[in-house]
């Protein structure tokens, strides 16, 4: 069986659609971006979201069929994010993708956004196997996961309040440097000296793989004050720069122990914030030596897409995992175990 | 001709087939505990289980476009559009007040249908029963139940009055004394039966269907749409 998905996403600013054969091979991969429609606003507006994805999202599944040459007699099935993310967003695609499989005769497949982004990684790497680490770091998620097998998982670590992302987009935002924050600040840090402020690295007590990012987000807050008051001209770029490096520091470095402690080789890091040069460059430098591999997906794989999901729909398919026709949005979908 | 229509504007969610003239069959499930999410798609395969019609039968697919809730009315489109993309079928999409006066009207008489539209408003449009059928004499408006006063009063005609927003303007229903008729409570629900009888002439109309991008129609704008607007417009009185 070639295993032909449709992979459908529409859980946040992105309606994607994807063709995947076999879990691993990406025929096709169409992602409309909402950033213009949201950027007025400052941050995804969700009824909008809902609007625009209803608008195209079945556009977006006619291209990735026609690129990939596949008609829907082709398919062996169609894979939904039903959660997590914003209700009315994720009903847009859970909605049109059950219509489809019930007038196309297809399996249904649900499936959590947060797995997808680290199956982004399969469809990078085909020789890519678990068990391994894996660190999902996004505007929505900043989790650290040992990758046990397909559908089997053990959560090690994750954010105790904001995700690594929305740090990005809160500073970003503070600076004035717009919406979406992670490339601003990205390129801002480009003209920056990350060792020009000392901004804290939170630790979790006790829990030595979870994330703490809302005190380093006050920090700069504070420091941006201060300078203010003293009268002092702001360096954006430094600010930034050593922002970043505060964020970016603590993930490879808890990253990096996990793997030691999980006892395995590679590290499959994935998500919006993969695709940050600061993050690769560290990874890449404090793993030199270790033995360890750090491996990321694409840019293009790394935001929300419909490859991902049609990858993780292919794994469930094979394990009988279906959805039935009254499948539902849930927001805060956990992750759950089924391999 | 079968044609399939889905309504899922308010708490209730409406699936019929109609074919020709007839109509063949039709669920009104008003039960508010489950999400349309989790019932529309179960109720269509229902009326078809029922009816022995295979969906590849259907010539085309009705929606029920609004105004109405917001995320029902994206999913009785959405819906329509993946049924209809998949099929290769023509969509249609019908304003779900059209569809809801279609369901009691005589001529010579107003019809006011009247929708809860959440936060003290109501949508609503008014129709006159003509001698070809129902006229729509306004847009399709969200209105406070006083604003509807201003819109029936310097009229003397009979108002027939239907839909769940009946109850939130019990003022301005009253003001009309005599000439105020409520429509009997089975038929003051909206009806996907209605949605498949005005989709059938639309159809007739416009044989392609409107295309797989078409939005319902959402009457208002979203609240983040609004405030900016309000921003802006201080901004510029300064
Ligand atoms: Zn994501």
């Amino acid at each position: 069986m070639a295993g032909l998905i449709l992979g459908i996403e529409t859980s946040c600013d992105e309606t994607a659609a994807a063709v995947v054969a076999g879990g691993r091979r990406l025929l096709t991969n169409i992602i409309s971006s909402q950033i213009e429609l949201h950027q007025p606003f400052g941050g995804v507006v969700p009824e909008l979201a809902s609007r625009n994805h209803l608008e195209n999202i079945n556009l977006i599944i006619q291209e990735a069929l026609a690129a990939a040459g596949v008609s829907w007699k082709d398919l062996d099935g169609i894979a939904v994010t039903y959660g997590p993310g914003l209700v009315g967003a994720l009903l847009v695609g859970v909605t049109v993708a059950k219509a489809i499989a019930f007038a196309r005769r297809l399996p249904l497949v649900g499936v959590n956004h947060l797995e997808g982004h680290i199956y982004a990684n399969f469809l990078a790497h085909p020789h890519l196997e678990p068990p391994f680490v894996s660190l999902v770091v996004s505007g929505g998620h900043t989790d650290l996961l040992h990758v046990l097998g397909y559908g089997r998982y053990r959560i090690l670590g994750r954010t105790r309040d904001d995700a690594a992302g929305e740090a990005f987009d809160k500073v970003a935002r503070v600076l004035g440097l717009g919406y979406p924050g992670g490339p601003q600040i990205e390129a801002a840090a480009r003209e920056g000296n990350p060792g020009a402020i000392s901004f804290p690295r939170a630790v979790v007590k006790d829990a030595p793989f979870d994330f703490s990012f809302s005190g380093l987000k006050t920090a700069v807050l504070n420091y941006l004050n201060r300078s203010r008051q003293r009268g002092e001209i702001i360096n954006a770029a430094d600010v930034a720069a050593s922002f970043q490096e505060a964020v970016v520091e603590v993930l490879v470095e808890r990253t990096l122990a996990a793997a030691a402690r999980c006892r395995v080789d590679r590290v499959a890091v994935c998500g919006g914030v993969a695709a940050n040069s600061a993050l690769r460059s560290l990874f890449q430098a404090q793993s030199a030596g270790t033995g360890i591999e750090v491996l990321y997906p694409p840019p293009v794989l790394c935001t929300d897409n419909g490859a991902m999901i049609a990858s993780v729909g292919y794994y469930r398919l094979q394990a009988g995992h279906t959805a039935p026709l009254d499948l539902n949005a849930v927001p805060n979908l956990p992750l759950e175990n089924w391999g | 001709m079968l044609i399939l229509a889905v309504d899922t504007a308010t708490t209730v969610a409406s699936v019929a087939l109609v074919e020709g003239e007839r109509l063949v069959a039709e669920e009104v499930l008003n039960i508010p505990q489950k999400t349309h999410s989790e019932r529309l798609l179960p109720v269509l395969v229902r009326i078809l289980a029922g009816t022995g019609v295979e969906i590849e039968q259907v010539d085309g697919i009705a929606v029920s476009a609004g105004p109405g809730s917001f995320t029902g009315l994206r999913i009785g489109l959405g819906t329509g559009k993946g049924l209809a993309q998949a099929l290769n079928k023509p969509l249609v999409t019908v304003p779900t007040l059209d569809a809801l006066a279609y369901n009691y009207y005589f001529p010579e008489t107003l019809v006011c249908p009247l929708l809860d539209a959440k936060q003290g408003y109501i949508y609503t449009a008014l129709y006159w029963g003509g001698k070809a059928g129902l006229e729509r004499l306004t847009d399709y408006l969200a209105l406070t139940p006083e604003e509807l006063t201003g819109y029936l009063e310097g009229r003397d005609e009979p108002v027939i009055f239907l839909g769940d927003g009946i109850d939130l303007c019990g003022a301005a229903v009253s003001k009309l004394q005599g000439r105020a008729f409520l429509v009997p409570e089975a038929s003051r629900l909206p009806r996907a039966s209605s949605v498949a009888f005005l989709g059938r002439q639309a159809l007739a109309e416009n044989p392609g269907g409107v295309p797989l991008t078409a939005q319902p129609l959402y009457v208002r704008k979203s609240a983040a749409e609004i405030n900016l607007e309000k921003k802006r417009a201080q901004l510029r009185r300064g």
